[in-house]
């Protein structure tokens, strides 16, 4: 008998032989082996819905159609919620955003920073700080009529009491903010560390950290897609990625740009 | 989930953050799937991105009748199938395939062994590539594919075999195990 065509012998990868078939592929390697190979094609291609790669599309560009589609809330911005909508508010809005973005730049940053005084022996907090006695850093101004933001008066291992899920996101939100604005501060007001070098090699580090930190947020993303707190650690990552980037393109000498990473 | 829908109420208010929450949460695989539809990445990126504008266009109509990346994930196929009949790409499926997989040589093929099956299903003529991505990355039944790609459930099964043969000779490298089989070509007359 001939061997089986090489449709027929992809169908079998999920469909069942007839007794003819049966019958031939009992006896011949050849077609034993092309149906193996069709079934390992077929997990092949099933275990392709679960590889993901970094999106191909740009945020930026999104939100601008978004915005002359006015499906994007006039005077919604995508982290300065409470800037309001007076004169200047659209400059002050860019600024902070900006500002948060170096702020998670800078959260990486501090954290690595912390987390070298630490595994040295060394406090992770630097002198100056430290010879203010240890004193607590003060505790984020929680806006009037929050009775459930009180979080960093909260013993450390105390469950706060939220009222609702809104109410305790309103505070996870203001505690990032304030760990991010900290984390800024620690960096910024550090006499002992080394002045950053401004040659684009710096940023090609950070860019490479922030590169496998993303790979392993957006990992964890996918088996747990809806936790909140591994979407605000990749957000914050992307951003700090992106400001990154730029940072990057201003380093490089005059006349180059950097188109890939 | 419960995070996810208060974010999709936040979306739909207009909020940006929420906006951007949710694409970075689904765009690795919203991204993907029309990546894998289109092949071009040139394409790809442009069909994707009007992808994300229809999610959100059709934000409003969401109901949580199931997850949000289910329903972003049709949507994220239905429109850009669209987007490849718009651009003709899909104009004739019957046909395409027949000529493509008959035209490859098989010395031409080992010069384009691919690197991942997705390299491979790149090479296939794009509804070759659309049925083969439905049914076998996508979990579609030969029934909801001819709806689709207005063809026939007979048709479907057609084209995936014949997409299936061709990829089977795209990736023998990756597919073939230890027997010594892959060398002879697949039409020999007997055992």
């Amino acid at each position: 008998m001939p061997h089986l065509p090489a449709d027929r012998l992809a169908a079998l990868a999920d469909e069942s032989p007839t007794p003819a078939e049966l019958a031939h592929l009992e006896g011949c390697a050849v077609c034993r082996e092309e149906r193996e190979a069709h079934g390992r094609l077929r997990t092949l291609a099933a275990g392709a819905w679960a590889r993901v790669a970094p999106p191909i599309t740009s945020w930026d560009a999104i939100a601008a159609r978004l915005r002359d589609e006015g499906i994007v809330a006039a005077g919604s911005a995508d982290v300065a919620d409470d800037l309001g909508t007076a004169p200047g508010a659209g400059w002050r809005r860019a600024a902070w955003r900006w500002g948060a973005r170096a702020a998670s730049a800078l959260l990486l940053l501090g954290g690595g920073v912390a987390a070298g005084r630490y595994s040295a022996g060394a406090s992770p907090l630097p002198r100056s700080l430290a010879a203010l006695g240890g004193a607590e850093l003060p505790a984020p101004s929680a806006p009037p009529g929050d009775t459930a933001g009180n979080v960093s008066g909260a013993p450390a291992d105390s469950v706060p009491a939220f009222r609702s899920q809104a109410e305790a996101l309103a505070a996870l939100a203001r505690a990032e903010r304030q760990y991010q604005l900290a984390a800024t501060f620690l960096v910024q007001h550090d006499p002992e560390a080394a002045p950053l070098d401004d040659s684009s090699a710096v940023y090609r580090t950070r860019l490479a950290a922030l590169d496998d930190v993303t790979a392993i947020a957006r990992e964890a993303l996918y088996e747990a897609p809806y936790d909140p707190v591994l979407s605000r650690y990749y957000l914050a990552t992307m951003s700090a990625r992106e400001a990154t980037l730029r940072q990057l393109n201003t380093a490089l000498p005059e006349g180059r740009q950097l188109t890939r990473f | 989930m419960g995070t996810d829908i208060a974010v999709i109420r936040r979306a739909i208010a207009g909020d940006e953050r929420a906006l951007r929450a949710l694409w970075s949460q689904h765009a690795p695989h919203i991204d993907a799937v029309v990546r894998r539809l289109v092949g071009d990445p040139d394409l790809a990126a442009d069909v994707a991105q009007e992808v994300w504008i229809q999610i959100f266009r059709a934000l409003p109509s969401y109901r949580g009748e199931s997850q949000f990346g289910t329903w972003a994930h049709r949507i994220a196929v239905n429109r850009t199938l669209n987007a490849l009949r718009r651009s003709r790409r899909l104009a004739k499926v019957e046909a395409e395939i027949d000529e493509d997989t008959a035209a490859v040589e098989p010395d031409g093929e080992r010069s384009l062994l691919m690197a991942s099956i997705e390299d491979a299903a790149a090479q296939l003529a794009p509804g070759a590539r659309a049925v083969f991505v439905l049914h076998d990355v996508e979990g579609y039944t030969h029934e909801e594919i001819a709806r689709e790609l207005g063809i026939t459930p007979g048709g479907s099964k057609s084209q995936l075999f014949k997409a299936r043969a061709k990829l089977r000779r795209l990736l023998a490298h990756l597919l073939d195990g230890p027997m010594p089989a892959s060398d002879t070509p697949h039409a020999a007359p007997a055992c």
